[in-house]
């Protein structure tokens, strides 16, 4: 067994409470204390940001785009803090987020030598590494110094790049209700057996995800009777947020989580299906919002938008937009300063027809870690001023 | 003269070569020896049964879980399963979603899959120029559509990074040249009919539509072109192509993170011989049967179902009626749904599929076993096999 095996072992005894109930109890006391929570939501595909936040003064916009361009009487108008931009009207949820301040807009947010790859755009932000040395994520590299299992929590199938550290990863749970085991006791018996059992290679891994599965089975089991506040729109995405809002007022203590949204890869058709994913988006975290005040915890809470790019300035063909580069960000929260963190995009100065990118996405990153009282430096490995967000 | 072959070896070759078998047919396999038996498990695929349906085109869901049933009883009662995991690959590598795949029908899809079944042992190459003028794939990305006026990059982006040369060997510029290149490649129905007054079994067919085309010179990869036949010409050409899908093919078939030696041979047998060539090559080598290789893959979903399914003597899966409806939704749950990859880079693999929930779906799914412990014959299934409640050690997830 070497080091990082045995790190890890030792973490999961201890975790699933077999060698020290003490360490189980002192990280039950620590997530009382853990008041701050960050929740990154992850728009795979690339969302356009162009239709998102509507630069509707600016003819030029609507040359590049003359078939899919938002219509200048629909744009919710941003008024003066907004400069001379307005948001897509599926987006009327969040209005009032903005009137109160409490939603910050960050345009054309990006990174040097940006790659039109989802994958490796995509794997760029999750690692928050641009020269693509690292592997592990900035989540991860962040959970990793952290003693509970349960300190980050993805919703959904299996857990991204950006909670993979060298020592943990983020359990998986893609709903509270359907997770549970639901064998005849024999086979559960046997498996709790097969569990404690070493192996090697291939096999050992299978077996700690045995381990990572039962000690999910056993702290998620726990959430079933807590019950929503608010109404969620009836799709995946709306579930993962709704089974958030449970685990945070049934006391789950992850400082984070972790979700996606997907289908923004618009190259044909784009406007009602942006329209339709936009609308999913706001009415969740409008949802969220409205979940969170009824248990008081919504100025504890900061949740963080983010697609791997942008997509390109001129339409294409098929009514929809190729990749692009700068990409649109939200971050809101009861908690938050909002406003606008960047300035109209300049249409006439594009990089191969995309808008080139103004804020880079660690610099964000960087408040977002503060917030959760994480050390910038140490997870970034580098200097990055944190957004002035909180 | 066949070299020999153990039990034990030939459990494991079953195992990878088709994610299917039973002891009888491991026991077979041993006694012809090892060539005879890699060439038995790559003959050619029997056909396919066709796909009817009396759908309509808007009732893609319905079609959907057709073809999806259709695909595995086909591959838990064929005689060649070898082709059938071998469909997969290529599935998951040329990939398209039927979920975002607007008009493209059932039918579009499983004959897609027929491409997959008759190409796919064959030269990379032809399976290539098959796949650039599929239908299926025409739409998926967006390739139908595009026009000289604005081309869609969509396609030429993903030739590039995912079928063909792999990141960090082009430009954006060769992206743009490439979309110009293939303007015009486009699908109809036969006879123009009208999507919306056609029949579901009606197939899209391809055609160039030379008004849609730019027939300017491009550059691309430092070559001047004008069509799209003769990019596939210089990436089929390209050494890259053969390393980077090699690379793929060890990582589905051998272990997570293949040798770089075995890389390297395997790309110049993988471009001398086509796909079959290759298996053949890897099946037979000593390093292919040594332990570090064996139980170093993580079973897909499908491979597990497929392969517990036929362990357990179940010949009919079936997702029109419960419980079969469950059955189709567990493999949503497990990550794996056929035709519907995640995106257009398929499906991730390895530890992924033991993520909590994932995992938990495929362990909740052996209730279905109790009492049937008799009629189980995991000899292939899984190493150390010792009755039903092994279903439950990390070995039953390994392949």
């Amino acid at each position: 067994m070497n080091r990082r095996e045995f790190i890890q072992k030792s973490l999961l005894t201890l975790a699933l409470g077999q060698g020290a109930p003490s360490l189980l109890s002192r990280t039950a006391l620590a997530a009382q204390s853990k008041e701050k929570i960050l929740v990154v939501v992850n728009l795979f595909g690339g969302n356009d940001q162009l239709n998102t936040l509507v630069p509707y003064r600016n003819e030029l916009y609507y040359r590049l785009r003359p078939n899919i361009a938002i219509r200048r009487e629909e744009v919710l108008d941003l008024g003066t803090n907004g400069e001379r931009l307005g948001l897509h009207p599926a987006l009327r949820p969040l209005m009032q987020m903005w009137n109160n301040g409490e939603l910050a807009v960050i345009p054309q947010v990006g990174y040097p030598n940006p790659n039109r790859s989802h994958f490796i755009s995509t794997s760029i932000w999750h690692t928050a590494d641009p020269s693509r040395r690292l592997e592990t994520g900035w989540l991860g590299r962040w959970g990793d110094l952290q003693d509970d299992p349960f300190c980050d929590t993805f919703l959904g199938g299996a857990t991204p790049q950006a909670q993979m550290g060298e020592r943990r990863s983020a359990p998986a749970i893609s709903s509270i209700d359907t997770f549970s085991i639901r064998l005849p006791r024999p086979f559960e018996e046997a498996f709790d057996r097969e569990a404690q059992r070493v192996r090697s290679g291939t096999a050992e891994e299978v077996r700690r995800a045995m381990l990572s599965l039962r000690g999910a089975l056993d702290k998620v089991g726990q959430l079933r009777l807590v019950r929503n506040q608010a109404q969620y729109p009836d799709n995946a995405f709306g579930r993962s947020i709704a089974d958030i809002a449970r685990m945070i007022a049934g006391g789950l203590g992850s400082s984070v989580y972790y979700t996606t949204l997907g289908g923004w890869d618009t190259h044909a058709g784009q406007p009602p299906r942006q329209a339709e994913l936009l609308g999913y988006l706001a009415q969740t975290l409008a949802a969220l919002r409205a979940d969170l005040r009824a248990i008081g915890r919504d100025k504890d809470v900061m949740v963080m938008v983010f697609s791997e790019f942008g997509r390109q300035v001129a339409e294409n063909a098929s009514f929809g937009t190729d990749h692009g580069e700068g990409g649109l960000m939200l971050v809101l929260g009861g908690g938050i300063r909002g406003g606008l963190y960047g300035s109209e995009p300049n249409l006439e100065d594009l990089e191969l027809n995309a808008l080139k990118y103004q804020t880079d996405f660690r610099n964000v990153y960087a408040a977002a870690l503060q917030w959760i009282a994480a050390n910038p430096q140490q997870v970034l490995g580098g200097d990055f001023q944190p957004l002035r967000l909180i | 003269m066949a070299r020999p072959l153990s039990f034990s070896n030939a459990a494991h070759l079953l195992r990878r070569a088709a994610a299917r078998g039973r002891r009888e047919e491991a026991q077979q396999l041993a006694e012809m020896g090892l060539e005879p038996a890699v060439d038995f498990l790559l003959r050619d695929p029997a056909p396919a049964p066709s796909y009817r349906t009396a759908a309509t085109r808007n009732e893609r869901g319905q079609q959907h879980r057709e073809i999806s049933q259709l695909w595995l009883n086909h591959w838990l009662t064929t005689p060649t399963p070898a082709a059938e995991r071998l469909v997969l690959f290529w599935h998951g590598h040329l990939t398209s979603e039927f979920r975002e795949t607007m008009g493209a029908q059932g039918i579009d899809f499983w004959q897609q899959f027929a491409t997959f079944r008759q190409l796919g042992y064959g030269p990379y190459g032809d399976l290539l120029k098959a796949i650039a003028r599929n239908p299926v794939m025409l739409l998926y990305l967006n390739n139908a559509q595009s026009r000289k006026e604005h081309p869609n990059q969509n396609w030429a982006r993903e030739l590039l990074e995912l079928y063909t040369l792999g990141p960090g060997h082009y430009t954006e510029q060769d992206i743009l040249e490439a979309a110009r290149a293939f303007t015009g490649w486009t699908v109809r129905l036969p006879g123009n009919q009208r999507p919306r007054e056609a029949s579901a079994n009606l197939a899209f067919e391809f055609v160039f539509n030379r008004n849609w085309h730019d027939p300017g010179e491009k550059t691309f990869l430092g070559r001047r072109v004008r069509s799209g036949e003769e990019v596939l010409e210089i990436l089929i050409e390209h050494p890259q192509t053969y390393l980077f899908v090699a690379r793929k093919l060890l990582r589905f078939y051998l272990c997570p993170e293949p040798p770089e030696a075995l890389v390297q041979e395997g790309a110049r047998v993988f471009r001398a011989e086509g796909t079959r060539g290759f298996l053949r090559w890897l099946f037979t080598h000593e390093a292919f049967y040594s332990p570090a290789y064996r139980n170093a893959l993580i079973k897909s979903p499908l491979e597990y179902l497929v392969g517990l399914w036929y362990a357990a003597g179940v010949s009919q899966v079936s997702f029109e009626e419960r419980p079969g409806r469950a059955l189709y939704q567990s493999l949503a749950a497990m990550g794996q749904i056929p035709f519907d990859p995640p995106n257009v880079a398929g499906w991730d693999g390895g530890l992924a599929w033991l993520a909590e929930s994932p995992f938990l779906t495929r362990l909740n799914l052996l209730a279905g076993f109790a009492g049937r412990e008799r009629r189980l014959d995991l000899e292939v299934f899984m190493d150390n096999a010792d009755g039903a409640l092994s279903l439950v050690k990390p070995e039953a997830q390994l392949l």
